[in-house]
C-alpha cells in the first residue's frame, strides 16, 4: 500500500439555487483524503451537507467545481463507460435501503444485479459470489428468496450492505447505515462493517448522527458545519480534545451513557441557521461564544494541530487552537454563569489573558 | 407582564410519595394476535424519571396509551391495575379521564411539526389545551399564560413563536411547542414517547436540559419511553427495561448501569461499556461535581412484581427470572 490517498477530495463546491436566485452552498470548498481501508467518519448537524458530499464524491451529483481524485484518476473528467466501469469500485449503502430496492425483486436478484451489470460471470460462478457475499453480511440463505419488503429493516440493510459489496468496492459511502436500527441491531450492522473492513480492505466514509457509532467504526474523523469542514483528525484525539468551537460543541452535546458522568457543555446560542446567502467569514461566528472581529471579517484560517498525511489534524479556526488553557478556565466561567452573554465571556477570557 | 404558571391542580396537595403504580398490565394486539405488554408493572414517585428502555415493538408506547386510557381500538386490555394517587384509573369515567389529561397526566408526543395542527398557530393550540381546562378565564388571560409557558419552555422571543404556525418553527422549536402543550397545566405525571428522536444531539441537548431542570423545580414524574443509553443515563432515576412485552429488569439507573444482571440488559450495555472507558480521556477536563439531584434515589422496595417470576437483586433491583 502506498502513502498515496485511496480518495483526494481538493476545494470541491457545491451550490444549488433555490428559489429565482438564492444561492443554497451546500458543500464549500471542502478538501479531504481518505486512505484505503480507512473509515472516515463524517458528522455534523443536519443541513450541514454531510451527505451531498457523500453524493459529490461519487458522482451521483455534480459538483460546481473543484476535483475528485480516486485511486489517481481524476473522477471528475471521467465521462461514459470509464466511469461507469468505475462505479463496481465505489458503493453507497443508505439509511433506509428499501429506498434503494425495486420492491418486486427478490433479494436473490438484488444482490446479484450489480454483478450481472459490471461481470461478464457464468450463472454457476454468479450463485457463488451471491452465496459468498451472503455469508459476508451476516445473511441467511432463506431471504434469498423473499422480497424486501417481506424481511425485517436490519436484514435489509444487510442485504444493502451484501450488494454493495459484491462487485469488491475500494470505497463504501454509508450514508446513515444505522439511522433506522435499534440499537442492539445497530451495533450488529457496525460489527459487520467492521469486519468487512478488516478482511477487504474497504474505505468508508461513514455519515451519521449517532456520535457513538461513528467512535466505534472511524478512523479519522470529519466535522462539518453549513457545508465547510471544520475539523479533521484522529477519531480518539478530536472526541478528547476538539479544537474547534464549533466541534466542542457538538461532541460535548452527546449524551454518555454512564450516569456518573460530570461532562459540562458547551452550548451555542441558537440553532444552525438557513445556509442561504450565508455573510463571508466564519460561518459559526453568529452563535460562538468565542467569536472575535477577525472571525467575521475574512474566511476562516485553516490551522495545522498537528501531523500529516493520515495523521493531520487541523482545524478552521484561532480561538481553541491558540489557547487550549483558556479553555480550561473558560469552562468554569460557563459553568458559574450559565447565562452569560457573549461579551462578558470574552471579558473573562480576556482577564485570564492579562492575569498571565 | 410575568403571570403565574397555572398553579398545580386542585385535586392533590402536596406531591409526595407514590404517584402511580400499575401491576399486572397486559395487552392483546386483537389484530396481530400477540400481546403487546405481559405483566408489566412499575411504580412512580413525585419527580421521579422512569426510563422505560426497549427496543421498536416492545410495548414500551403501548404502556403509555394504556395509562392514559387512550389504547388503539385493536389493543385490548386483559388484565392490569392503574393506580393514580390512590384511584383506580379503570373506574373513571370517559369524563373523569378527560378531566385528569392535561390537567393531571399529559403526554409529550413526538414528530415536531407534524403532531401539531399546521393551520393554528402555535399559541392558539397552547390556548386550546388551557382553555379545555379553564374554561372561565379570559382569552387575553390564557395568551398571556400560553406565552408564559412558552418563555418557561426555553422558547426565545415567545411572543413572536407565539404568533408562528408550525410550518415556520425549526424540528426543536416545534418539539419545545409539544413539551409546552403537555405542560401546559403543570400535569403532575408526565408521559414521553421518545419524543427527542430526530432531533440533532445539540438541539437534544439543549432541550432535554431544561426540560430536566423543570421537572426537577416542579417535582413533575416522567415516564420516559426511550432506545438511548446516553438519554437514560442522563435523565433517568430509574430503568425499566421492556422485551417482548415483558419487564426484564427494573433498578436504580446506577444499579442497572453498573450491575445489570439481564442478559438483554447486558447486551445493550455492551456498547455503553466501550464508550465509558473512552470517556474516561473525556473528564480529565471536568473536575465539575455533578447535579447532587440525578444521583438521588428512588429506592422502591415494594414493586409489583410476582416472585416467582422476578428476583431481587438488591433494593429496588428486580431481574426477570431466564430460561436457562
Amino acid at each position: 500500500m502506498t502513502d498515496e490517498p485511496l480518495l483526494q477530495i481538493r476545494n470541491l463546491t457545491k451550490t444549488f439555487t433555490v428559489g429565482k436566485d438564492q444561492e443554497l452552498v451546500a458543500v464549500s470548498n471542502v478538501s479531504l483524503d481518505v486512505h484505503a481501508g480507512e473509515t472516515v467518519g463524517l458528522v455534523g448537524e443536519s443541513g450541514s451537507g454531510k451527505t451531498t458530499l457523500g453524493r459529490v464524491v461519487l458522482r451521483l451529483t455534480e459538483p460546481d467545481s473543484g476535483e475528485v481524485r480516486f485511486d489517481g484518476v481524476d473522477l471528475l473528467k471521467l465521462e461514459g463507460e470509464p466511469m461507469r466501469k468505475m462505479r463496481s469500485q465505489m458503493q453507497i449503502v443508505y439509511q433506509d435501503p428499501m429506498l434503494g430496492f425495486n420492491p418486486r425483486m427478490r433479494v436473490r436478484d438484488i444482490i446479484s444485479e450489480p454483478l450481472r451489470l459490471h461481470f461478464d460471470l457464468s450463472r454457476v460462478e454468479l450463485q457463488k459470489r451471491v452465496q459468498e457475499v451472503l455469508e459476508l453480511a451476516d445473511l441467511d440463505p432463506s431471504v434469498l428468496n423473499e422480497r424486501p419488503g417481506a424481511i425485517r429493516k436490519a436484514q435489509q440493510q444487510q442485504v444493502a450492505i451484501a450488494r454493495a459489496i459484491a462487485t469488491k468496492p475500494d470505497f463504501i459511502v454509508l450514508d446513515e447505515p444505522t439511522g433506522l436500527l435499534d440499537l442492539s441491531v445497530s451495533i450488529h450492522i457496525i460489527g459487520i462493517l467492521r469486519r468487512l473492513q478488516e478482511e477487504q480492505k474497504i474505505a468508508y466514509i461513514f455519515i451519521s448522527h449517532d456520535l457513538s457509532a461513528v467512535r466505534a467504526i472511524s478512523h479519522r474523523l470529519a466535522i462539518m458545519y453549513l457545508g465547510q469542514l471544520v475539523e479533521t483528525g484522529p477519531i480518539e484525539e478530536v472526541f478528547s480534545r476538539p479544537t474547534h468551537p464549533y466541534s466542542e460543541a457538538l461532541l460535548s452535546s452527546v449524551l454518555l451513557p454512564d450516569p456518573r458522568s460530570t461532562r459540562e457543555r458547551l452550548r451555542l446560542s441558537g440553532e444552525i441557521p438557513s445556509p442561504i446567502n450565508l455573510p463571508p467569514g466564519c460561518p459559526l461566528a453568529p452563535r460562538c461564544p468565542l467569536v472575535e472581529d477577525r472571525c467575521s471579517s475574512g474566511p476562516p484560517p485553516l490551522v495545522t494541530i498537528k501531523g500529516e498525511g493520515q495523521e493531520a489534524w487541523w482545524s478552521t479556526c484561532f480561538p481553541l487552537s491558540d489557547h487550549e488553557d483558556e479553555l480550561d478556565k473558560w469552562y468554569g466561567t460557563l459553568h458559574e454563569h450559565e447565562s452569560t452573554e457573549t461579551e462578558e465571556l470574552r471579558k473573562a477570557i480576556a482577564a485570564t489573558h492579562t492575569e498571565d | 407582564m410575568v403571570t403565574e404558571a397555572p398553579a398545580p391542580n386542585a385535586a392533590g396537595g402536596a406531591a409526595s410519595g407514590e404517584i402511580l403504580r400499575v401491576s399486572d398490565l397486559s395487552l392483546y394486539h386483537l389484530v396481530e394476535d400477540r400481546h403487546v405488554l405481559d405483566g408489566a408493572f412499575l411504580s412512580v414517585d413525585a419527580g421521579e424519571v422512569l426510563g422505560f428502555m426497549g427496543e421498536s415493538g416492545s410495548g414500551k408506547s403501548a404502556l403509555l396509551f394504556a395509562i392514559i386510557r387512550l389504547l388503539a381500538r385493536e389493543v385490548q386490555q386483559r388484565s392490569g391495575d392503574l393506580l393514580y394517587r390512590g384511584e383506580d384509573l379503570m373506574q373513571k369515567s370517559n369524563r373523569q379521564m378527560e378531566q385528569l389529561r392535561g390537567l393531571e397526566i399529559a403526554m409529550i408526543v413526538p414528530g415536531g411539526k407534524f403532531s401539531l395542527n399546521p393551520v393554528e398557530t402555535a399559541g392558539s393550540q397552547i390556548v386550546d389545551v388551557l382553555k379545555s381546562h379553564f374554561p372561565d378565564k379570559k382569552k387575553s388571560e390564557l395568551e398571556d399564560e400560553a406565552i408564559e409557558i412558552l418563555r418557561i419552555i426555553g422558547i426565545p422571543d415567545p411572543h413572536i413563536r407565539f404568533r408562528a404556525y408550525p410550518h415556520e418553527l425549526s424540528g426543536g422549536m416545534a418539539q419545545r411547542i409539544l413539551i409546552a402543550k403537555a405542560m401546559a397545566c403543570a400535569p403532575q405525571l408526565l408521559l414521553g414517547d421518545e419524543f427527542t428522536v430526530g432531533l440533532d444531539v445539540t438541539i437534544q441537548a439543549q432541550v432535554m436540559d431544561h426540560f430536566h431542570a423543570l421537572l426537577r423545580e416542579r417535582n413533575t414524574s416522567l415516564i420516559l419511553t426511550t432506545s438511548d443509553l446516553g438519554i437514560a443515563a442522563t435523565y433517568c432515576d430509574t430503568i425499566a427495561v421492556v422485551r417482548k412485552g415483558q419487564v426484564v429488569e427494573y433498578a436504580p439507573v446506577l444499579d442497572f448501569f453498573e450491575n445489570p444482571q439481564h442478559s438483554y440488559s447486558r447486551l445493550l450495555l455492551s456498547a455503553a461499556r466501550e464508550a465509558r472507558a473512552q470517556q474516561k480521556i473525556d473528564e480529565a477536563r471536568s473536575d465539575v461535581e455533578r447535579d447532587p439531584s440525578h444521583g438521588r434515589s428512588f429506592i422502591h422496595e415494594n414493586l409489583p412484581a410476582p416472585p416467582d417470576l422476578y428476583k431481587t437483586v438488591a433494593p429496588g433491583h428486580l431481574v426477570r427470572v431466564e430460561d436457562e
